[in-house]
């Protein structure tokens, strides 16, 4: 019994008297992180740098946004960021984003998005059972419910 | 092993438990006002300790609140303590937020902090300006860092900035240097209180090519208000709008009918919310003409 189960486990072509290679090491669980956002409608020229890489591709309706990747439009161009929760903000023309990382850094509040350059336009449908925080360079702006339970 | 490592990681994550050690025999309140600051606590110690008495024995060792769940449910029911307090007494969700916030500081009494902060959190929520409005805003970021913050519509919106945090009401626009606390708000516009026609009353004008009027609707001045936005809803048809800088408004002749009224006050960077409603009928005065043969010939 316990060699017609082993029998699968030995290499095609094996004789008896070749010793088996050891077999190869069961491939890592690759965990796919949580996307922080969505990008939709993408007009004109949007770029998105992964926050794993250091090129600016371009960006397309659709495409996951991960925590510290960043989206930048060009003159004319504009584009829509969607969270999980609802809060939706617009991209105006010359913007440029970051998606903020999930765990806040020692010190630092909780946000959602990072506006470095250009203007947002952000909406939530319900703020008082959604929230949406942004940073900037200055200041940190919060909306919705004062305190969010997670 | 594995039993043991995740022993070691729920100890890493959980907040060491505060206590106090009662070295003379003082009540509660005591204990409360020593270690809380606020000798109201002592039903907090009791709760959380599930003591019977309020004498505590010298030698004893009690439990203290966790400080930031107790803050967090401290700075919530403040939030709607506030909101209750400047709610319209007519409000009809003002008597809700009250009976929740009334819940909210039994369950912060019974050391439940994060129920408190939930059920206060809902309370607020009730009442905050421009509860049940879509929030939109807008956030611009110059070249030099400066941020301007525009909020649209919705209940008030929050910036922080220099550990100063300051909120923006809708209609209200606030800039950010880079470095500088949030500006300080100005004094918020109250809404204008509208005089004339009063609540209720029906209007009879003889019909002037199949339109009634004119009615004039005039309301208070509002310090700090450059101008008003009035608001005219009739029971059918589209609104009617106008800014105008006096405070009161001749209609145009309008057709029979109920209509609604409010109005704004607009400052330099804010509006006020709308004042409450007024309501007016136009009806038609038939009067009776008598044409007829003159009696003198």
């Amino acid at each position: 019994m316990l060699f017609a189960l082993a029998l699968p486990a030995l290499p095609i072509g094996c004789t008896a008297d070749e010793k088996p290679s050891a077999p190869p090491p069961p491939a890592p669980v690759v965990r796919t992180p949580e996307p922080r956002a969505h990008l939709k409608e993408v007009r004109g020229d949007v770029k998105l740098k992964r926050a794993t890489g250091d090129e600016w591709l371009d960006a397309s309706a659709g495409l996951p946004l991960f925590e510290n990747d960043k989206v930048r439009t060009s003159a004319g161009a504009s584009a829509r960021v969607i969270f999980p929760n609802g809060g939706l903000v617009n991209l105006g023309e010359e913007a440029l984003i970051g998606i903020a990382e999930t765990r806040p850094r020692p010190g630092m509040e909780r946000t959602d998005l990072t506006v470095l350059r250009g203007q947002v336009d952000a909406a939530l449908e319900t703020p008082a059972t959604q929230s949406l925080s942004v940073s900037t360079p200055s200041a940190t702006i919060q909306a919705g419910r004062e305190i969010v339970f997670r | 092993m594995r039993s043991a490592l995740l022993f070691l990681v729920w100890l890493g994550t959980t907040p060491a438990e505060q206590q106090v050690v009662v070295t003379r025999p003082e009540s509660l309140a005591e204990v409360a006002q020593r270690t809380l600051g606020d000798p109201k606590g002592a039903s907090e110690l009791k709760a959380l300790n599930g003591l019977q008495s309020d004498a505590v024995p010298a030698g004893t060792t009690l439990k203290l609140p966790p400080v930031a769940e107790r803050n967090k449910a401290l700075s919530a029911m403040a939030l709607a303590r506030n909101a209750v307090a400047q709610a319209d007494r007519n409000e009809a969700r003002r008597e809700e937020a009250s009976a929740k916030l009334q819940e909210a500081e039994a369950q912060f009494q019974a050391a439940d902090y994060m129920a408190a902060a939930r059920t206060a959190d809902s309370a607020w929520a009730l009442l905050a300006p421009g509860a049940g409005q879509p929030s939109l805003f807008q956030v611009n970021v110059g070249e030099r860092g400066d941020t301007t913050v525009t909020v649209k519509s919705g209940p008030p919106v929050r910036v922080r900035a220099e550990d100063k945090t300051r909120p923006i009401n809708a209609g209200e626009m606030v800039h950010v240097e880079k470095g500088k606390p949030p500006p300080a708000p100005e004094a918020l516009l109250a809404p204008p209180r509208p005089r004339s026609p009063q609540e209720g009353v029906r209007l009879k004008f003889p019909p002037v090519r199949g339109k009634l009027g004119p009615v004039t609707l005039t309301w208070s001045a509002v310090s700090g208000a450059r101008q008003y936005e009035v608001e005219v809803l009739p029971s059918e048809g589209a609104p009617l709008r106008h800014t105008l800088t006096t405070t009161q408004w001749q209609l145009p002749p309008l057709p029979a009918g109920r209509y609604r009224w409010s109005v704004k006050a607009v400052g330099e960077r804010q509006k006020s919310n709308a004042s409450a409603e007024r309501l007016f009928e136009l009806l038609e005065d038939r009067v009776m003409l008598q044409v007829g043969e003159p009696t003198w010939k």
